[in-house]
């Protein structure tokens, strides 16, 4: 059993800087060598990789596995699992953890089935058992409503860690550790899949998972028409966003790529403001880490105010414009 | 073309957290009575893009397998009756809800069972479990490329499809060759299709091909990767303020003042 070989954790970078969710990935797993008193290592699959290794060190990396070609500038499943699979591999790790990001949620389960090993996916808490020394690791399930600690049987021990769940570390530049150049060993001949081409959402302003504040509507908004009320009110602020429920982005009453939950985008604004959302537990999953939630909703039994700090019963077609008016002033005396 | 679209059955997925127990010993969360079986939501969108390949092609043939426990012909039927052709049941008392690498490799056998299966296609998660495993795991035990969170295809000859799904920020489009996996997400072009008289008709005809695990071979015990150590309902501290006001659109100018003080905005 390749136990001392510790943590492996597989980060993400785009455009030439890492993801926040690699600062998470490096935390986390941080705890965990720490507390078997192993390394912790990171992986970095990509284009340009290579210039973020220390950066990855800063972060708490003892070594840093990097995989830097072309081939990798975009996630492609059929060349990044064989080259993921090559890297574990060659680090022969105890542990492996990756991010439920668009490219992890993808990566992971597929890497887990090539190593013939368990995975807990989406976890929110990972822990080190002292009188095992095994993994715990802590997830969501049912649309978020309810919690399982799972273990992992097989070696390694695999999680995915959901993103903003877990708070990101802190660099620390003066810290020293080792890069390796892993060669990928990966046919890009050989792909039975070609990309294409990719369609980014245009979007104007702050990105949603990145947003200060966010306004989120749902079916209560009735229609398209209602949402650009939302706009209005989001604009307001700096830094704010639209988001909606999977019953609003269903309807087409806003566009697909703002849902917001367990299966759309994770956001962890100051502010989120859930207006016509009932709080279904699949779309709590994608808010809870907001600072403050703030509800409108005629039904004053709805799910949503037990999630929320602040409230107001009532029809959002006459609480939002007044609401938007006072904030407008507030911000501007 | 021979399409298998893997459909899971389980507890209505938006049905409260109040109408389920919690089985300590099982370490199970149970549902009431009162909670219905429904199709896992997101495998209606695998069933939908096996049938838009079929809207284009008369001879492709859908087949529909579920794998677990207590199936109910009812619910477990719909995809039939949405236009899938014939239904597989995996069924056993060992085969409750059971970790993904036993349903990967109890769906991959029921595969090579029905043969010649050129395109599987799954939603993108179960509703109720949200591991988003199972179809990553029948791909690498068949040795086939995986699309996941697919939300478009297109059969455009030469044994590949033009798939497009999700990814940071946006979508992209790739191709695959075939035969091939996909995972599918809501945010398909239109809604799974409704159920047809026709169709609701021929499911009623169409009589299950039912199997064991050990019919496939399979020693499940032997296949568990993952334990549940613990479960348990999460705990809310969040104690709500209401905001009130004369009327609608004073109570909205006393929330905003009071967003203020408590310096929110
Ligand atoms: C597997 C699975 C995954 C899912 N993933 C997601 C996800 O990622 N994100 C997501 O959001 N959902 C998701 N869902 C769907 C989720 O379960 C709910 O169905 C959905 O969130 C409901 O959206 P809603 O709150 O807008 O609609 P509803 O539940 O219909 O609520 C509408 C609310 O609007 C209120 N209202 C009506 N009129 C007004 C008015 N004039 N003013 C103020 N309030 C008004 C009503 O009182 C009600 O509370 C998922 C479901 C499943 C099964």
């Amino acid at each position: 059993m390749a136990y001392e070989n510790g943590v492996l954790v597989y980060g993400e970078a785009k455009d030439g800087r890492l993801l926040s969710i690699t600062g998470e990935l490096l935390n986390v797993g941080r705890q965990l060598a720490d507390s078997l008193g192993q390394p912790l290592s990171a992986a970095l699959i990509g284009e340009g990789t290579a210039e973020l290794a220390q950066e990855a060190i800063a972060l708490g990396a003892d070594k840093v596995f990097v995989v830097d070609d072309a081939i990798f500038a975009e996630y492609l499943h059929d060349l990044h699992v064989p080259a993921a699979v090559n890297v574990a591999k060659e680090v022969d790790p105890y542990i492996i953890l990756a991010g439920q990001t668009a490219s992890g949620r993808d990566l992971a389960p597929h890497l887990a089935f090539h190593l013939d090993t368990g995975i807990a996916i989406d976890c929110t808490a990972l822990e080190i058992d002292s009188s095992t020394n095994r993994m715990r690791a802590t997830r969501p399930f049912s649309g978020g409503n309810f919690r399982q600690v799972i273990g992992v049987k097989t070696q390694p021990q695999m999680a995915t860690i959901r993103s903003k769940a877990i708070d990101g570390a802190a660099p620390d530049t003066s810290r020293t550790g080792e890069v390796v150049n892993v060669n990928h060993g990966v046919d890009a001949s050989q792909s039975r899949m070609k990309f294409i081409e990719s369609k980014p959402i245009e979007s104007e302003g702050v990105r949603l998972e990145d947003a200060d504040v966010v306004v989120s509507g749902g079916r209560g908004i009735g229609g398209p028409e209602g949402f650009e009320g939302l706009e209005d009110l989001a604009a307001i602020f700096d830094g704010g966003a639209v988001g909606g429920s999977r019953a609003a982005t269903d309807s087409g009453f806003t566009a697909p790529e703002r849902m917001v939950g367990i299966t759309g985008v994770i956001v962890a604004p100051n502010l989120y403001m859930a207006i016509g959302i009932s709080g279904a537990s699949q779309h709590l999953a994608g808010c809870g880490g907001a600072k403050t939630i703030v509800a409108i909703n005629t039904d004053e039994e709805a799910q949503i105010f037990g999630s929320s700090s602040f409230g107001v019963v009532g029809d959002y077609k006459q609480v939002v414009p007044a609401f938007a008016e006072e904030v407008k002033k507030l911000l501007q005396g | 073309m021979r399409i298998v679209t893997c459909v899971k059955q389980m507890p209505d997925p938006e049905s409260p957290a109040s109408l389920y127990s919690i089985d300590d010993v099982n370490k199970k969360v149970v549902p009431s009575s009162n909670v219905p079986p429904d199709v896992s939501d997101y495998d209606r969108y695998g069933v939908e893009a096996a049938l838009m390949l079929k809207d284009k092609d008369a001879d492709v043939h859908i087949s529909v397998v579920s794998l677990g426990i207590d199936h109910s012909l009812d619910v477990i039927k719909r995809p039939v009756a949405m236009g899938c052709d014939d239904l597989y049941l995996i069924q056993g008392e060992d085969l409750d809800d059971p970790d993904p690498s036993i349903t990967s490799h109890g769906l991959v056998a029921a595969v090579n069972q029905i043969g010649d299966v050129d395109l599987i296609t799954f939603g993108r998660q179960s509703g109720n479990r949200d591991q988003a495993s199972v179809g990553p795991g029948v791909a690498v035990i068949l040795g086939w490329p995986c699309v996941t969170n697919a939300v478009d295809l297109e059969d455009i000859g030469d044994g590949k499809l033009r798939v497009e799904r999700l990814s940071e920020g946006g979508t992209e489009i790739v191709e695959v060759n075939l035969p091939a996996v996909l995972t599918f997400s809501s945010e398909m072009p239109h809604q799974p299709r409704y159920a047809t008289m026709r169709g609701i008709m021929q499911a009623k005809r169409v009589e299950p091909t039912i199997w064991s695990a050990s019919d496939l071979g399979l020693d499940v015990a032997s296949l568990e990767k993952i334990e549940v150590l613990d479960v348990f309902f999460p705990t809310s501290t969040t104690e709500v303020e209401i905001i009130e006001g004369d009327s609608p659109a004073e109570a909205g100018r006393a929330l905003a003042q009071r967003l203020r003080e408590a310096r929110v905005i």
